[in-house]
């Protein structure tokens, strides 16, 4: 298999940089048949790392220790389900599946145009090439996934407890990458378009169409983590700003300002150039943030430890930095857009304040993710750059992201007057008091949680009202389908400020606490009763379970039973927290071991009460399906309106949007 | 839809601008009528300022490592003692260094930390701000925007009409 | 055009100078070894302590305070770290090199089972006192990350050496015969 796979990522890197040139020597129109030979060269490619990625998973599946990934990441005793999962559980391995991705992303863009080719189309397959051959180059050299061992262990060291102690770990990082990765088509396009020097206008259809995608996946990806975070380390969040949930969350912060000044691009020829650096500036993030990761610089419980891939990835994040925006520059007289704003009080206004915040957002938490580093690297300081500063530094933006969301979609287009403004955010806006006085009155203290739910009550009812309006107007599922880009974009909307609500009340009106229980005694925590009944010793093949049962009775006297757990792994030095979550739709009751003392005669539990932490996972759900509906390809419309047939889509009535 | 009648003509105006004023008013009524918060508050408040020394990503409330057990139980027993939370800060301090602390002290380095954010918001108000103010002027006076007039554009003027006279007949 | 040419290309030289000092500073940043920080307590009086033998026996409680006039080499270890086992044998060596030098070697058990820290020291043959810091109190008072860490303290009682991760006879000898020469370093 070591072999197989061998060959395999050499001959994948041969035929990419095969596609890479051939593509880009195709963007002459004399030579069609280069073009075609590299659009074959994307699906072989995505083939050929198939079978590498196959040849990984039958050495972990038939514990083939003489292949060194295998013997530090797996063993006999993990079970089959978790052997799958360590093909991405470790830095080399992980690479072989982000080339899967990316090759997967690379076919796509070669199906996708399997019938026209535009202009900048061949570039646009350059770049993915090249990007492709970079990360085929990294397994190829500085990352050896099947290196083999002289002589192979009798058993493996096995994956990292925190790895195989919950299915979610199955689906979080395969989204995660494929939102990461995905960004790469958006950026092949952009660069596409700049190259070619085409009307770059005609390629934001294009770009905003993947870029959709590609935000759902990681919208999706993110989402996960946080549920992952939650339901498996037993610490009761679900973020803790780690620099590598920061890296993560940045190119979703930049994508979200872009399918915002997109429209502005759009509809009114507004903010191209802008357009062109935001799409550039998601991929040199993630770009970033992968050299943060892999580059061993930080240290995490995501980052991959020990890698000496650094200096490669630096070396491809200058090429990306200069080589984009030196293009942007190049081309600065191409793409220079007159703004034009007729009115303070009109949704242009709304979508550059909505960029100005949400790069306000990225710039904070890219420079207060960095700072530590830079003050270690130039002034030998060691100092931390964590939870509560990011909290304290970023609620204010989010804050006015909110407040924004709130009015923007409900302003016109074009102008504005602020009688018809107000009127439309009567309703909104008293729900938005009514419920401030209501937790004020009902001892909510926090000022920032109350103008926060405030605020996250004003988007909720002013954005649900103009859904369900639109949606009640518009009639059957296919003329809502029609203006499923206005739609999709509104439930987005209705379901951040949903998942704004969860983390609001989440982090301000919850409880925590720490008990500690002898076995048959009880404490009592925020109106609940916890009773320590026993505990419970399960030996399995890869681990031992340790099982409190714990018995909690409720304000109402119902008794409902917990069973957090403690997992030995033979290989931590600390035994693995499983928390047991009684899950309700306002209340959490979570509970996770932290000790047991004395053979387990007592405990120590650590609880929380927590409100609204299933509204972030319902808020995270609607923002998907509103990325689905929002990216939703629209084919039908496009070959009956003759308006479109120039790659321009007419704007108010394409969207069937009504300001 | 009834609620949004009821909320519609001089009584609904009236009505918002009511509930504005009392949900400015119970702010600042709930921000004023603060009470002392209870020692395990101020205790778990502390810790979370902390970093876990042992773990790399989780406060010193938040981890269930030993170590940041014992932090939580001497922050708790300082706190009992009566010493006040910049002191208890200051001890971890004194062992393992500023970078113990999730905020970094205002001081020093640290206060270019806390600079950062306000320099950011400062940068973007700015740019929005000019973006804002040229795209009115070009709409004022013959800018950028009516230098070349844009096919696009105009088209895009003539929907846009279209489409507020639509709005203009649907919602008298 | 020419005007809007040069100011392109000093728009791309500033593009390729902001680049440049990015990948600096990220070059510095991969090449700075966080593990060499100092320990704040460089210096200052050791944190006193008073901790049970790892045997459980009373008599091999052992109190810093009754050391001072020796030089202390407080090592912190636990049975389920690798890098404990692997510097072992050097702290054995230099316990057996410095002992009637007027050098105490101690081994501090952290977050650990008992049985296990027992079993450690059997099978690795140390022969230097063991204590156990059960409630890892110590290990906070000496602002410890996390295990093997070794801090020098003189005969004054002062802390002025502190390696992060596993030390070797020869460093660690280095470090100490200035400390016995009878002069101050």
């Amino acid at each position: 298999m070591a072999h197989l796979g061998q060959l395999g990522l050499l001959l994948a890197l041969a035929l990419a940089a095969y596609g890479m040139v051939a593509a880009f020597a195709g963007a002459s129109p004399r030579r069609a048949a280069w073009l075609e030979s590299a659009r074959l060269a994307a699906f072989a490619v995505l083939l050929v790392v198939l079978v590498v990625n196959a040849a990984m998973l039958i050495a972990l599946l038939t514990d083939d220790f003489s292949v060194r990934y295998v013997a530090e990441n797996s063993s006999t005793a993990t079970p089959v389900f978790f052997k799958t999962l360590s093909l991405w559980a470790s830095d080399d391995g992980s690479l072989l599946l982000w080339n899967l991705v990316l090759a997967g992303y690379g076919a796509a863009v070669a199906w996708r145009f399997r019938r026209d080719r535009p202009a900048g189309f061949p570039v646009a397959l350059g770049v993915m090439f090249l990007v492709q051959s970079f990360y085929l180059l990294l397994v190829n050299g500085p990352s050896r996934p099947f290196a083999t061992l002289a002589t192979a262990p009798l058993d493996g060291r096995g994956p990292a407890p925190l790895l195989q102690n919950h299915p979610l770990m199955a689906v979080h990082p395969p989204f995660l990458y494929l939102g990461f990765i995905g960004f790469t088509v958006p950026f092949a396009f952009a660069i596409a378009s700049l190259v070619s020097g085409s009307q770059p206008d005609r390629w934001v259809e294009v770009i905003r169409g993947w870029t959709i995608a590609v935000w759902t996946f990681l919208t999706v990806g993110l989402a996960l983590g946080a549920l992952w975070s939650y339901s498996v380390l037993g610490w009761g969040g679900y973020w803790a700003w780690d620099p590598v949930e920061n890296v993560a969350l940045l190119p979703w912060l930049v994508a979200t300002a872009f399918l915002h000044s997109v429209m502005l691009q759009r509809r009114s020829g507004m903010a191209t150039l802008w357009n062109v650096g935001l799409v550039i500036g998601a991929f040199a993030l993630t770009t970033f943030g992968t050299f943060l990761t892999r580059g061993s610089v930080l240290t995490s419980i995501h980052a991959f430890a020990d890698s000496s891939i650094g200096p490669a990835y630096l070396t491809f994040l200058t090429v990306v930095l200069l080589g984009g925006f030196g293009l942007v520059v190049w081309r600065l007289p191409l793409l220079r857009s007159p703004a034009r704003m007729d009115s303070l009080l009109s949704r242009e206004a709304a979508l550059v304040g909505n960029n100005v915040l949400l790069l306000a957002a990225t710039g904070i938490v890219l420079l207060g993710t960095v700072f530590p580093m830079v003050a270690e690297a130039l002034f030998d300081e060691q100092l931390t750059v964590g939870r509560p500063y990011f909290e304290s530094a970023v609620t204010p933006v989010f804050l006015l992201l909110l407040l924004l969301m709130g009015v923007g979609p409900l302003l016109p287009w074009r102008r504005g007057t602020p009688g018809r403004a107000l009127q439309r955010l009567r309703l909104p806006a008293v729900a938005a008091a009514l419920l401030m006085v209501v937790l004020t009155l009902a001892g909510v203290r926090s000022t920032g949680a109350v103008v926060g739910l405030g605020l996250a009550a004003l988007v909720v009812v002013g954005t649900g009202r103009e859904l369900v309006r639109g949606v009640r107007r518009d009639g059957g599922a296919r003329r809502v389908l029609r203006g499923s880009r206005r739609y999709g974009g509104l439930l987005v909307h209705v379901g951040l400020a949903i998942l704004a609500a969860g983390v609001i009340a989440s982090s301000a009106l919850g409880q925590e606490g720490e008990v500690t229980l002898a076995k048959g005694e009880t404490a009592t925590f925020a109106g609940h009763e916890l009773r320590y009944d026993g505990l419970q010793t399960d030996r399995q093949p890869n681990r031992t379970v340790l099982t409190v049962a714990l018995t909690v009775t409720g304000g109402g006297g119902d008794e409902l039973r917990l069973d957090p757990r403690l997992n030995l792994y033979p290989a931590a030095s600390e035994p693995i927290a499983s928390p047991a979550i009684d899950r309700g739709p306002v209340w959490d009751l979570y509970t996770s071991v932290i000790s047991l003392q004395d053979n387990g005669d007592s405990a120590t539990i650590r609880v929380l009460h927590t409100p609204g932490v299933n509204w972030l996972w319902l808020g995270a759900l609607l923002m998907v399906l509103g990325g689905v509906l929002a990216g939703w390809p629209r084919r039908v419309r496009r070959r009956r309106d003759p308006a479109t047939a120039d790659g321009h889509v007419p704007p108010v009535v394409a969207t069937g949007a009504r300001p | 839809m009834s609620a949004a009648r009821l909320a519609g003509g001089r009584l609904g105006l009236v009505l918002a601008v009511l509930a504005l004023l009392t949900a400015a008013g119970a702010l600042v009524w709930g921000a004023t009528a603060d009470r002392a918060p209870t020692d395990q508050e101020r205790a778990t408040a502390i810790a979370s300022g902390l970093r876990c020394p042992v773990c790399t990503d989780l406060s010193a409330a938040d981890s269930s490592a030993p170590l940041a057990r014992q932090m939580r139980t001497e922050i708790r027993q300082q706190v009992a003692a009566g010493v006040s939370d910049e002191e208890i800060r200051r001890g971890f301090v004194e062992a393992y260094g500023p970078s113990v602390l999730l905020t970094p002290p205002a001081d020093g380095l640290g206060r270019v930390a806390h600079l950062l954010p306000v320099l950011v918001l400062a940068a973007a108000a700015v740019g929005g701000a000019a973006v804002l103010v040229s795209g009115r002027r070009a709409v004022r006076g013959g800018g950028p925007g009516t230098a070349e007039p844009d096919h696009r554009s105009s088209t895009d003027r003539t929907l846009v009409d279209r489409a507020l006279a639509d709005l203009l007949k649907e919602e008298p | 055009m020419i005007r809007g040419g040069g100011r392109r290309l000093a728009a791309l030289g500033g593009l390729a100078v902001g680049v440049a000092l990015v990948a600096l500073l990220l070059a510095l940043g991969l090449t700075t070894d966080t593990k060499l920080a100092a320990s704040p307590l460089s210096g200052h009086p050791a944190p006193a302590f008073d901790l049970p033998g790892l045997d459980g026996a009373e008599q091999s409680r052992i109190r810093l305070e009754d050391l001072r006039g020796q030089v202390v080499v407080v090592n912190f270890w636990a049975s389920w770290c690798t890098e404990c086992r692997v510097e072992q044998p050097e702290l054995n060596a230099t316990w057996q090199r410095f002992r009637d030098a007027g050098v105490v070697v101690l081994g501090v058990d952290f977050q650990d089972a008992p049985g296990d820290a027992r079993q450690f020291v059997a099978t690795s043959g140390a022969s230097y006192p063991m204590v156990v810091d059960a409630d890892s109190s110590t290990a906070l008072d000496f602002g410890l990350r996390g295990v093997p860490e070794t801090f020098v303290i003189d005969r004054d009682g002062r802390i002025v050496e502190r390696f992060v991760g596993p030390v070797t006879a020869a460093t660690l000898g280095d470090r100490l015969e200035p400390l016995l020469d009878g002069g101050r370093p």
